[in-house]
């Protein structure tokens, strides 16, 4: 009874700000030239979006295993702590929010760059005779993805441990298991919906990237996301930038389901405790 | 009903802004027009300049907005909601805009009734506002000091190795590299594409970088990134003035023009056009020029300028000679293939 | 491996971590006190100009102060539709739960630019361009998404059978959710809510399309970028981390105080 009031306000905003303005845009993109179906056959044809696109859902994958490889200890390490603390902790991870990705990206630029401070230690350490590139790079553009998604990693995975019952964890030590078994058998199961949810926001968000993969990984790393600010702004084809929204949705969707499929969750199909 | 109340509150609130914001020198304002540019730092300078003393002496308040974009124009027109007056716009998307019939024809008795303006700056749907070029800019400390002199230098990785940057377009690169190959400057149009991409794939390994905003140009250089690469001619005398190792050359520009032009359904055509006249004068235009030296075509401004800012400034009569004149024509007719075949050739 | 090493471990590892999040800021403090007209390193001639011209400039304190007035109208929006909406999709079995999920995640699928654009066509026909209102919901939408991918996921690790005792025992469904749900949610709340605003804060793409004349901090950025990057960019960054800190060490001052309080009371009484 209660729930269908609780969804209308979402309901609502999305009907008017998402789903009407994304209608209005596919309107556009099949009454464009060329006819309904100009943007899908472009998507057929060019081998542009093939190799970009693959390129872009390895880079969401790779940033997404990094994120969170990174972040769980991290993210274990803050729900440890005690509940008065944590908030101190996770406003320590959450200080870079608050300045801008485009200045962010542009400082890993000085970092990164053939005179910038990672060049001038290795020649110092003697790990390198010459300056070595970086910038422009894949190795720049995950760092760079990375710095700015981690703390989105950590706070999720924060979010649901600190739930979590300690006193499980303890039972099972208790009743002779190894850390590590415990840790296995028993926290790690607990905090799977915290990496899924985790997983699926990392690979989302990396799915539409722009601003860094442009500014560091330059025009031979784009992403979709890049193909379409092209496409709309230098090649004024918005049929075709349409398309590549529709595949990029399509897509996420088919991860998400995946997803779920690979790790059912027990509340969302009814299962009891 | 709702619609018209709507917007007459809007116009209300904006108004108010507007008084409140010009103190106590509140003029009656009739009319306040929105012209879009690229806004920025510059923007004070403007305000400043052109747009306060224009609202003194017409009443007619100006606001301005950012940044230059032609989707924002295509979905405006075809929402048949202007918002802007006047709008700042590049070559190519000037030739964009007509094809599309997203513009206003400009009527000169109101912005140049005496015929002042060359006919270079007096077209039929824009008006010249300034001038600008994409020139070699390069390290002068890099190659123990030799200094490139052209474009077939910059492809000369033996005499000058080093990194290089280039846009990310193929809008001008292709013109470099046939340059770099020989071709002669007023023989550049149509281009041979197939002989620019070969030329373009002896640098290729080279190029470091490919630059997507004005902000990256220099910021590449002086972070070393590259020790010879395109700049907007802007950008270096100011980082040579501050002492950094950077210098251009002039020859082998791409010599481009930027517009203003009234957009298909503006509101106050007439008053954009009124301001439009008033960046005609050229005491105004000699003081813009020591914040950003790109010069439109102001009647006796050259005249203005003091002769070692007039050097640095793409339509100095030296700077012109050498450089090629860029072909908006041609761009906006190939640049939807030409930018997909330059993406592509990126990747491989 | 003892208890103690794995968490010495664990500490030392997030040490790191936050070293690694907070090395472009490190470089942002000498940056911005760097009187060249470009971000270069190290800085040559130190000098205040570009915090000058942070707070000077109207064009910047008036962008950065719309920013964090938009950030927070859009939190407050965000965790009251978001957390109504995780509570229904996860605790009421509403049909169609997981489709919800989909469509309520799907605008951060979708790249910005082509919501941006959609948003523009529809809302120019509207005239609902340049007005607060509407930026508000429109970042509302991007931002709504955190909130229920991280609060759904608490609760669905919340034990529902508190809830029911609490039930049980005879509270209404308002008074169990205020007094049982709410406070084992808090930190995912909290959590929902830093990502609300950021997503607002740092939004550019959409702005760029929605805002007419109305200049965000990022878009002052942007409008910049194209010709230069302002240093004055890397002082408002500092900033904001200075002002954040500062927030941070005065709740936690308030904290311990009220705790001292506290205890001083307790064993007076």
């Amino acid at each position: 009874m209660v729930a269908p009031l609780l969804v209308a306000p979402l309901l609502l905003l999305f009907a008017i700000f998402f789903v009407v303005p994304f209608i209005e845009i596919m309107r556009i993109s099949f009454s464009g030239q060329g006819g309904a179906l100009a943007g899908a056959t472009w998507l057929m044809s060019s081998s542009l979006f093939a190799v970009i696109f693959v390129n872009t859902l390895k880079l969401a994958l790779t940033v997404t295993l990094i994120c969170l490889g990174l972040g769980y200890p991290a993210a274990c390490f803050i729900a440890g702590q005690p509940a008065s603390q944590r908030g101190i902790y996770l406003a320590l991870v959450l200080l870079p929010f608050w300045t801008s990705v485009l200045v962010r990206t542009y400082t890993w630029a000085l970092v990164l760059g053939r005179e910038g401070l990672l060049n001038a230690s290795l020649i110092w350490l003697g790990l390198a005779d010459e300056p070595q590139r970086f910038m422009f790079t894949p190795l720049a553009v995950h760092l760079g993805m990375v710095q700015i998604l981690l703390p989105v990693a950590i706070l999720t995975l924060v979010g649901v441990m600190t739930e979590l019952d300690p006193g499980l964890t303890r039972a099972a030590r208790v009743l002779g298991a190894s850390p590590w078994r415990a840790f296995w058998h028993v926290y790690l199961p607990m905090t799977k919906p915290g990496i899924v949810a985790a997983a699926m926001l990392l690979f989302i968000l990396s799915l539409g990237f722009y601003i860094t993969p442009a500014l560091l990984g330059g025009p031979r790393h784009r992403t979709i996301a890049n193909l379409i600010d092209l496409q709309v702004h230098q090649m004024n084809d918005w049929t075709s930038a349409s398309a590549m929204a529709l595949v990029l949705l399509a897509t996420t969707i088919v991860a998400v389901v995946l997803l779920r499929w690979l790790v059912p969750d027990r509340n969302l199909h009814g299962g009891a405790r | 009903m709702t619609n018209m109340t709507r917007r007459d509150m809007g116009r209300l609130a904006l108004g108010g802004a507007a008084l409140a914001a010009m103190g106590k020198s509140a003029h009656a304002q009739a009319v306040t027009i929105t012209v879009n540019g690229s806004g920025g730092s510059l923007a004070k300078s403007l305000e400043r300049i052109y747009e306060k003393p224009f609202t003194a002496e017409t009443g007619i308040g100006v606001r301005s907005t950012a940044p230059v974009s032609l989707p924002k124009l295509k979905a405006m027109v075809e929402t048949g909601n202007m918002e802007w007056d006047l709008t700042e716009m590049g070559g190519a998307d000037m030739i964009e805009a007509i094809k599309n019939g997203w513009l206003t024809e400009i009527d000169w008795s109101i912005v140049d009734p005496d015929n002042k303006l060359p006919p270079i700056a007096r077209q039929k749907y824009g008006m010249v506002t300034s001038t600008f070029s994409t020139v070699i800019a390069y390290r002068t400390d890099k190659f123990g000091g030799k200094a490139p002199k052209s474009w077939a230098d910059f492809w000369d990785v033996k005499s000058f190795p080093g990194p290089r940057a280039l846009q990310d377009s193929p809008v001008q690169n292709l013109e470099f590299a046939l340059l770099a190959d020989g071709v002669p400057a007023d023989k550049l149009y149509p281009l041979d594409v197939e002989r620019a991409f070969k030329k373009l794939d002896q640098i290729k390994g080279n190029v470091a970088a490919w630059w997507t905003t004005g902000a990256q140009q220099v910021q590449l250089l002086v972070d070393g990134e590259a020790v010879m690469g395109t700049v907007w001619n802007g950008r270096v005398p100011p980082l040579k003035k501050e002492g950094k190792p950077v210098d251009i050359i002039w020859n082998g520009g791409a010599l481009q023009l930027s517009y203003w032009a009234v957009p298909k359904g503006a509101k106050h055509p007439r008053e954009a056009m009124l301001y439009m006249k008033s960046r005609l004068d050229p005491d105004k235009g000699a003081q813009l020029l020591q914040d950003s030296p790109y010069p439109g075509f102001a009647p006796g401004l050259i005249e203005k300028v003091n002769p070692e800012l007039a050097k640095t400034l793409p339509i100095h009569p030296d700077n012109v000679a050498v450089q090629y004149r860029f072909d908006p024509d041609y761009w906006s007719e190939h640049r939807q293939k030409l930018t997909e075949r330059w993406a592509a050739w990126l990747l491989t | 491996m003892s208890p103690r090493l794995v968490r010495f471990g664990l500490g030392l590892w997030f040490c790191a971590i936050v070293l690694f999040l907070l090395f472009p800021l490190v470089f942002l403090i000498p940056l911005s006190f760097n009187e060249s007209e470009i971000l270069s390193f190290p800085p040559t001639v130190w000098s205040l100009r570009w915090y000058r011209v942070l707070f000077l400039d109207a064009s910047w304190s008036n962008a950065l102060w719309l920013s964090v007035k938009i950030g927070v109208l859009v939190t407050i929006l965000s965790l009251v539709i978001g957390t109504a909406s995780a509570l229904a999709i996860v605790r009421h079995r509403l049909p169609g739960a997981s489709l919800l999920y989909g469509l309520s995640i799907a605008p951060l699928i979708v790249p910005s630019i082509v919501i941006a654009l959609g948003m523009f066509m529809l809302f120019a026909r509207l005239q609902w361009l340049e007005s607060l209102t509407t930026l508000v919901f429109a970042h509302t939408v991007v931002a709504v998404p955190y909130v229920i991918v991280v609060v759904s996921a608490a609760l669905r690790n919340l034990d529902e059978t508190i809830e029911r005792a609490a039930r049980v025992l005879g509270a209404d469904p308002w008074r169990t959710f205020l007094l049982v749900t709410l406070p084992a949610l808090r930190p995912a709340i909290l959590a929902g809510a830093m990502f609300a605003f950021f997503a607002s804060f740092d939004d550019l793409v959409i702005t760029l399309f929605v805002s007419g004349a109305m200049e965000t901090l990022p878009l002052r950025i942007w409008n910049d970028l194209n010709l230069r990057l302002d240093p004055t960019v890397a002082a408002a960054s500092c900033v904001m981390v200075a002002m954040s800190m500062i927030g941070l060490g005065i709740a936690e001052f308030a904290r311990s105080a009220g705790l001292r309080r506290l205890r001083m009371e307790n064993t007076d009484g």
